[in-house]
């Protein structure tokens, strides 16, 4: 869908004016529209949400409460006459059809010079208002009949912020955004917030079909009771390890937080020492691993080579045995009796006589399958043992020395990783014993907020476990009540439809936590290339991750990471990039309008990501209300091959009012 | 209206494992609850019974 135009009439700054919006598929997707603070570039944004649903999703507390209609329009009427407010957006769909969405408000003044909102005649909208919309179908300009129903479907309220948005306010997205919140973001865009609801429904349905089964036998309701208690508290530990999960993130953001504070704080001897103490910290976390993975390595070990410990007596005398019949020429047999057996049946000698009858041949090859014992049977079986018996009784002879050599390695890890703890704990504890307060007070939050981190941890595990355990007994229970249920035929019914439902929340729940783990993936992705295209140290960073819980970070090229290292310039990027990945992901195509989309930061970084933009959002409509420091120049220089649209905001204020013209470019 | 993420969804419930009436049931969920998607207050139960009677009876028991 790409946007048009947007008509104001009376709204806010503007009296009358029509911006035209650039032709993306012209390559020149981007519409500039520059004006310095106050003169209206925000309340396009508003105009935009207000002509959609009816709302000022943008408004800062300047205007709000205030009249919608111009001032200057305001201070000309006269008393008892009518004006109108009115926002036209013309939108093209992916047919090239035509979408007019019109909405007007009339003002009247009384006598006193009062104004009051005339509401609209069959108004659709709270304030009084009323929205149209006309479709064109082929040839045709249809009215539609339920213009906000088809407006919501088009762009949903909930996700709007995702494409009008202002960039002022995201250089703190990820500082006061939560994990949670930002999936939540994922969840209403994807709407794969639907699944959730569907799983919530038909849990309750579930439920429901348990609890009023009035024709369960008394041990089904026995077992239903017990399953509701089983999924009440499987519920609360998942949310336990949830709400944990995010209160150990933000302890992760403080450590790290303080930590920063320490290396670039006011004591040059505690910056030299922080900066030790996070190199120390990252070769224990290391070494921490390797221990872990010696220790694994050597119980594989010893697991793997325990049957043959146990066995070696037996192992021994079986060799033994098997060498002495070896010796004395038992082993291997001369034949296999088997052999004799199918030459007996096929009637023919090996040297071609006829055996098929009971001749004198016969008689002889017949004398060697009587003579024959059962361990000429178990002959080649026999040698392939001893074989393997051999080997595994070497293999125990080393393993004496490998258990030491195992024992030595980890003896040394964990020394250097005691020798390495207690160095970290002494730099702490001089950075602790510095002078400056402010440098303690730093240490001792930064410890704190470790501790926190390390307890929270714990608490994760243990609530999990729980929640597994509780979910295994309600498998069991489950699997039960449906066997209760089969019993007897008058609730046979109830559970053939249990056991459906059952069947189809593991189905709906695998296949959520499936489309979960794509998009998280894709967003991932997208946001890692856009990061790319706009940030201007490319040699600094290394990879952009999004963990499970929707916890973002830039990991540098040294390995370390957290958002929390980023200046507020690249913060400002990185939530850009975002915005971009989950437009791209959300499968709705709708034209993009951020307003000052370089936000509070330096004018020095403003230039370098500027430089940058022409690589942003290449396959949408953007519109970028900017103001005159994020437009320099050179950035528009950088811009120019991307620019179709441009204008100016002239803000004029007279005796009567104040109001905006938006001038097209010189 | 254009919206691929849905696609996303109902592709990914007909590529799953599971039983034709179990895909058929959760799309016809899913559109009840796209339907409904804004709506304060629905009453999903009648609905939702509705279903689950229509396509328990084409699950094929053992069949996951």
């Amino acid at each position: 869908m790409k946007l048009d135009y947007i008509l104001l009439k009376n709204y806010r700054q503007y009296q009358k004016e029509k911006i035209i919006f650039s032709d993306p598929e012209k390559n020149r997707n981007f519409t500039i529209i520059q004006g310095a603070n106050g003169t209206g570039k925000t309340n396009i944004l508003n105009a935009v949400t207000w002509c959609l649903y009816g709302k000022e999703l943008h408004m800062g507390t300047k205007y709000r409460g205030l009249p919608l209609v111009n001032t200057c329009s305001l201070n000309h009427m006269k008393s008892g006459e009518k004006c109108t407010v009115e926002v036209e957006m013309q939108m093209f769909d992916e047919d090239n059809q035509k979408i007019i969405i019109h909405r007007k408000l009339g003002y009247q003044k009384n006598e006193q010079g009062n104004i009051r909102v005339v509401p609209e005649e069959q108004s659709n909208c709270q304030d009084g208002s009323k929205v149209e919309m006309i479709r064109q179908i082929r040839g045709d300009m249809i009215y539609v009949q339920d213009p906000v129903f088809i407006i919501n479907k088009m762009i949903p309220e909930p996700i709007e912020g995702y494409f009008f948005f202002d960039g002022e306010q995201l250089n703190d997205y990820f500082k006061q955004t939560s994990g949670e919140h930002i999936k939540e973001a994922v969840f209403r865009i994807s709407q794969l917030a639907l699944f959730e609801k569907l799983i919530e429904h038909l849990s309750s349905r579930k439920r429901d079909f348990i609890k009023t089964g009035g024709e369960l036998s008394s041990k089904a309701v026995e077992i239903s009771s017990s399953l509701e208690t089983y999924t009440k508290s499987r519920d609360q530990h998942l949310e336990k390890v949830k709400e944990f999960q995010q209160q150990k993130v933000d302890a992760d953001k403080k450590v790290e937080e303080y930590s920063e504070k320490l290396r670039t704080g006011p004591d040059f001897d505690v910056v030299k020492l922080e900066s030790e103490c996070r190199e120390i910290e990252k070769e224990l976390e290391q070494l921490e691993d390797e221990l872990k993975d010696l220790t694994k390595e050597k119980n594989n070990y010893l697991i793997n080579n325990a049957p043959i410990i146990f066995g070696y007596k037996a192992i021994k005398k079986v060799i033994t045995e098997i060498s002495k019949r070896e010796e004395a020429g038992d082993i291997p047999s001369d034949y296999k009796r088997d052999f004799i057996g199918k030459l007996l049946k096929n009637g023919e000698c090996i040297c071609g006589a006829d055996i098929s009858k009971e001749n004198n041949c016969r008689k002889n090859v017949k004398k060697y399958l009587e003579s024959g014992s059962t361990l000429d049977d178990l002959s080649s079986e026999l040698t392939k043992l001893f074989t393997t018996l051999t080997n595994d009784s070497e293999s125990i002879s080393k393993f004496k020395d490998q258990s030491i050599s195992y024992g030595k390695r980890i003896t040394r890890l964990d020394g250097l990783r005691k020798s390495k703890s207690e160095t970290l704990q002494k730099k702490k504890e001089m950075i602790g014993e510095s002078k400056v307060d402010q440098i303690k007070l730093w240490q001792s939050k930064k410890e704190e907020y470790r501790k926190i981190r390390d307890d929270l941890f714990s608490e994760i595990s243990t609530s999990r476990v729980r929640a597994e355990n509780a979910d295994h007994k309600i498998q069991e229970l489950t699997s039960k009540l449906e066997q209760e249920l089969e019993k007897e035929e008058k609730s046979r019914e109830i559970g053939k439809k249990l056991k459906f439902i059952d069947h189809s929340l593991t189905a709906a729940t695998e296949i959520k936590n499936q489309i979960m783990s794509d998009l998280r993936k894709e967003i991932e992705k997208k946001t890692e290339e856009q990061f790319f295209e706009l940030i201007w140290k490319k040699d600094t960073y290394k990879e952009v991750k999004i963990d499970d819980n929707y916890n973002i970070s830039v990991m540098h090229q040294s390995g370390l990471e957290g958002v929390g290292t980023l200046s507020a310039g690249e913060r400002q990027v990185l939530a850009l990039s975002f915005m971009a990945a989950l437009n791209n992901v959300s499968g709705f195509n709708i034209p993009i309008l951020i307003d000052t989309p370089l936000g509070r930061i330096s004018k020095d970084v403003k230039t370098k990501i500027a430089n940058n933009l022409p690589n942003y959002l290449k396959e949408k409509q953007v519109g970028l209300l900017v103001i005159d420091e994020e437009y320099t120049s050179e950035v528009r220089n950088k811009l120019s091959k991307r620019v179709g649209k441009e204008y100016r905001i002239d803000f004029k204020e007279t005796p009567d009012g104040s109001y905006s013209k938006v001038i097209p470019y010189d | 209206m254009p919206n691929d993420i849905n696609k996303k969804i109902i592709d990914e419930i007909n590529q799953s494992k599971f039983d034709p009436a179990i895909k058929e049931f959760l799309i016809k969920l899913l559109l009840f609850e796209l339907e409904s998607a804004g709506e304060a207050r629905w009453h999903f139960s009648d609905k939702y019974d509705a279903a689950i009677r229509q396509f328990s009876d084409k699950f094929k028991e053992g069949v996951k």
